[in-house]
């Protein structure tokens, strides 16, 4: 009796998966997945399709998974090292088992064989790992699957915008979605001249997800990436609104009319412009009026929103990269002079550094260093310990 | 986040909220749950419009949505459900503008007998595409300063909403305007205590 149940069972997953196969085969741009919460077997089958959406019926899902797992599981037992002759069967198996349970590196890595042994064509794995990041934006295993895709890519064919794309569907519908970000951050590091749309895009998702602090931090990497690249807008270079008003307040001086050159003499007083060179220079105002945007975003959305974590340490990281850079120009002799610390050597000598400027010999860093030190005794401590201040 | 998903208008009649236009921005919903998520964002506002007084103003948090209402005095009531991180001023300044605006064009007497087909006001899809962002509505609105938050009645869950001995449960089951689908779904959310993540 419970054979005859069992094998009945068996040949309905079969159906199942089948059918979610031919739902591949017939619509080659499928754009999300997902499981939809029903109780009842209603008698008919629970694969939906409808408009390049794939839905299925949760309550096969537990049989359908169980059936996929142990087929694959047992092609590879029964034909040992040539069991991805039988790629096509397999893959149906494979579709099905990601599909629900997605972050499986075995599996995974039966696809990156297929991939490899020309059974899978790369194009489709590119549409399938981005099927899998519709069910689940924080699959780890799907981003590294797509990068390791990429390598077999030449770098100019890559299409890097919609790769981005993905990374903002992923981080906007889960918070705190650190996978897409580094993800991002990767993009980022191929293709740099994205940075510009980076900046604008970033800054839209910050206004959106007040709370969410991944987008914040990449926001900080992109701006020291911007740094590190020696990026600039020329003609951003004659405002500089931001930094200005940024120096003003600190100063508490009206100071109205304020060229670049005036910028540069406050913030780094007696640097040689020769030996830091103009392109540098440039990038250091550009990223630095950056950073005085965010603060002023910052607070901006505190008057909005009422206080939240993600403002207050975004604020404190902008502030930390306005410090750190201006003291790293004025010392001009610290190793990886634009770089920041990648190794904890580096960042121990960098912050060793930190405490031994006299910032009393700036007038705009000391004028900061008073400022700050008034917004309550947690900043202080925090400025003590990450910028170097000595309020004594 | 900070997203609108719905706005309504209701006349608040002596038996039940009728509801008279609705917008909803159900996008950032997947695909197969926006039918649900819809019925139940429809099903909710009416619920709190029918369980609040006349010339009174709540904002109800459900888990991470927030339900905005106000029923003014003549019984025209307006539902906006936001995000709970979206402003609670800017969302009723929003309300108050919608029902003044409707208020205008549709007179009084067709509100009691009007329905979502029979009444001609289509501007509710552009307010809630302009108020996604707070920042560029509030500038329009930060005049109208008459705006009294500390009137505004906080609650924390739909079911203190509830009059007594009324439940949530019994009354997504007894529902006539929920269909099969969304109360199986709301059993399952309930059970898994999480949206629909089967992993």
């Amino acid at each position: 009796m419970d054979l005859v149940a069992e094998n009945e069972n068996e040949v309905l997953c079969e159906k199942i998966i089948n059918d979610i196969q031919a739902v591949f085969l017939k619509d080659p741009d499928l754009s999300t997945f997902e499981i939809i919460p029903t109780i009842l077997n209603r008698n008919k089958t629970p694969v939906v399709h409808a408009e390049h959406h794939l839905g299925l019926e949760s309550w096969c899902v537990k049989h359908v998974y169980d059936h996929a797992h142990k087929a694959i599981i047992g092609y590879r037992r029964q034909h040992q090292s040539r069991y991805l002759q039988h790629s096509d069967v397999l893959l149906k198996y494979l579709n099905v088992a990601l599909l629900i349970n997605t972050d499986v590196a075995t599996f995974w890595n039966i696809r990156r064989q297929m991939v490899q042994t020309n059974h899978l064509k790369i194009n489709c794995e590119f549409k399938f790992s981005a099927l899998i990041l519709s069910k689940k934006p924080k699959s780890s295993e799907a981003f590294a699957y797509r990068r390791w895709l990429y390598s077999f890519q030449s770098h100019d064919a890559i299409d890097w915008p919609s790769e981005f794309g993905i990374c903002d569907r992923c981080a906007d519908r889960s918070a705190n979605n650190y996978h897409a970000w580094t993800h991002r951050q990767w993009v980022l590091q191929n293709a740099p001249d994205l940075i510009r749309s980076e900046l604008m895009i970033t800054e839209k998702f910050m206004r959106k997800h007040i709370s969410d602090y991944s987008s914040y931090h990449y926001r900080q990497t992109l701006i020291e990436r911007a740094y590190e690249l020696c990026y600039y807008e020329s003609n951003e270079l004659e405002h500089l609104h931001n930094l200005k008003d940024l120096i003003s307040y600190y100063l508490e001086d009206d100071l109205e009319i304020l060229s670049t050159a005036d910028v540069l003499q406050i913030l780094l007083p007696g640097v040689d412009r020769a030996a830091v060179g103009e392109p540098r220079l440039s990038s250091f105002l550009y990223c630095c009026n950056l950073a005085a945007h965010d603060i002023r975003l910052c607070d901006d959305q505190k008057n909005m929103y009422g206080e939240r974590e993600s403002f207050e340490n975004h604020r404190r990281s902008s502030l930390r990269f306005i410090v750190e850079n201006c003291v790293r120009l004025l010392l001009g002799e610290l190793p990886g002079l634009y770089l920041t610390p990648r190794t904890y050597g580096q960042l121990q000598e960098f912050n060793a550094a930190l405490k031994k400027f006299d910032y009393a010999t700036n007038a705009f860093l000391s004028a900061l260093k008073r400022s700050e030190g008034l917004l309550g005794d947690s900043h202080r401590k925090w400025c003590t310990i990450f910028l170097g201040f000595n309020y004594a | 986040m900070v997203k609108l998903f719905a706005l309504s208008i209701f006349y608040k009649g002596s038996a039940e909220a009728r509801l008279l236009k609705s917008t909803y921005d159900l996008q950032s919903f997947s695909f197969f749950q926006r039918g649900t998520v819809q019925e139940f964002m429809t099903f909710a506002s009416k619920t709190i419009v029918e369980r609040t007084q006349p010339a009174m103003r709540q904002s109800v948090k459900q888990e991470a949505y927030m339900c905005h209402v106000y029923v003014r005095a003549d019984n025209l009531a307006g539902v906006l459900i936001a995000d709970h991180e979206y402003p609670q001023r800017v969302a009723h300044t929003l309300i108050t503008k919608i029902l003044d605006e409707f208020s205008a064009k549709i007179s009084a007497d067709r509100w009691e007998t009007g329905s979502d087909g029979t009444i001609d006001f289509n501007t509710l899809p552009a307010y809630l595409a302009k108020y996604q962002d707070p920042k560029e509505a509030d500038a329009l609105t930060k005049m109208q300063n008459d705006l009294d938050e500390t009137k505004i009645i906080l609650k924390n869950t739909i079911e203190a909403v509830l009059e007594r001995g009324e439940k949530l449960d019994d009354m997504v089951i007894k529902s006539e305007n929920l269909s099969m689908q969304s109360k199986a779904f709301y059993k399952t959310a309930k059970k898994t205590n999480s949206c629909c993540n089967f992993s």
